[in-house]
């Protein structure tokens, strides 16, 4: 599971070293997934690099990737788990006319992976989440389209056709492992944002990306693209957004269950060291 | 022309009940009720108090903002948020008796024409 993580978020990295001069394996280098190696909550978005991490907006209402510096990010999900898929919620495949098509209406709040293939006739569908969800709607879908959205209990997740006949669409709808950060209030929205070539959020000083995690004491650690590191604990932490100056930027954000030990502390100061110093 | 714009928005305390219905009626969710709910307090130089909401709308939401309201399918005190649009006023600086909205990029520039101050400064 160690190395699953590790090969999952470090390219080239195969977790172990090699042979060393002694003929014995090399420790593996910390990665910040070891801090929920023991199943503890918590939240890391991995950076907000929009081609590795998959950050959403809900612009005028139609769910979106975050591709580009300058726009509003109201996802982003969490990696400590590994972004591992629930199984499938959907029925394997709808016959659907002009009426909205249910899929499922969600029982938890999280975020769900939607992905629609169209398999024959006339007509286009779309995803489409009910309130109470920042999901809304995506755009028409030529063949495939793939989204995460947040749906809280009651929340309808459904296909969206203006088929005048039969069409055949084939969703798949999965829950993602994780405690994801979202924000569904527009203008607090965090900016996505590129400081000498580092992705961050930035903040107007008004943002905040809410967060659920089970009660207790964490530890909290977020860096700036700058490469400041700041490290405390926080009990009950609803924000997973920490800095609130205008301007002030976010280049990635650890929050753990449990206050980091100093060896854990030193751990994480060095590995963003080596990224964003 | 961008296709979005960033408003700065700075409303009196007075005023937020009807405000938040004016942000519910014209955002992109019921949930843009809460956009002075959660934003931070801020003063003038008398001592006023505001909360200020800062982000990206679309480019046409100013144009949009300013027309006739019609009720959003989530539904709005449509009342409450005519009497918060008649007290917009664009360009600073803030004053008790309207809700100022400026148009800018720089966040800090707005907060400068609108002569505030954070209460609780970070």
């Amino acid at each position: 599971m160690r190395h699953d993580r590790h090969l999952g978020h470090q390219k080239g990295h195969l977790g172990w070293r090699g042979l060393g001069q002694r003929g014995v394996f090399s420790p593996l280098p910390f990665h910040p997934s070891d801090l929920f190696a023991a199943g503890q909550p918590g939240h890391w978005p991995g950076g907000y690099d929009p081609t590795q991490a998959r950050l959403w907006q809900t612009a005028t209402g139609v769910v979106a990737r975050v591709a580009a510096a300058g726009q509003q990010v109201a996802i982003v999900p969490d990696r400590s788990q590994g972004g591992a898929l629930g199984p499938e919620l959907s029925a394997a495949e709808y016959t659907i006319s002009t009426a909205n098509q249910p899929v499922h209406t969600a029982a938890v709040e999280g975020l769900y992976r939607f992905d629609m293939e169209i398999v024959s006739g006339d007509g286009r569908a779309r995803q489409q989440g009910t309130m109470p969800s920042i999901a809304h709607t995506l755009s028409f879908a030529p063949a495939l389209l793939e989204a995460d959205v947040i749906a809280r209990p009651g929340s309808l997740l459904r296909i969206n056709t203006n088929a005048a006949t039969g069409l055949v669409c084939r969703p798949t709808l999965r829950l993602i492992a994780g405690n994801h950060a979202s924000q569904e209030v527009a203008v607090a929205r965090p900016t996505l944002s590129q400081s000498g070539g580092k992705w961050c959020l930035e903040t107007d000083g008004g943002d905040s990306l809410s967060i659920t995690l089970p009660a207790g004491t964490y530890g909290r650690a977020w860096v700036s693209a700058a490469g400041v590191v700041t490290v405390d604990t926080v009990t009950n932490p609803t924000n997973a957004l920490i800095p609130t100056a205008v301007g002030a930027t976010q280049a990635d954000v650890i929050l753990r269950q449990g206050a980091f030990t100093s060896t854990e502390e030193a751990q994480i100061r060095a590995y963003w060291g080596g990224l964003y110093a | 022309m961008p296709d979005q714009i960033r408003i700065t928005i700075a409303c009196p305390l007075a005023h937020l009940d009807d405000a938040a219905q004016f942000s519910r009626a014209t955002g992109y969710s019921a949930a843009d009720e809460a956009t002075f709910t959660i934003s931070p307090e801020y003063r003038d130089a008398a001592g006023n108090r505001y909360r200020v909401a800062s982000g990206l709308v679309a480019a046409v939401y100013p144009a949009n903002a300013a027309a006739p309201l019609t009720a959003p399918e989530w539904g709005a005190d449509m009342a409450a948020a005519a009497r918060a649009q008649a007290l917009i006023r664009i360009g600073g600086p803030a004053a008790p008796g309207q809700i100022t909205a400026v148009i800018g990029e720089d966040v800090s520039a707005a907060l400068a024409e609108l002569g505030l101050t954070r209460i609780d400064p970070v």
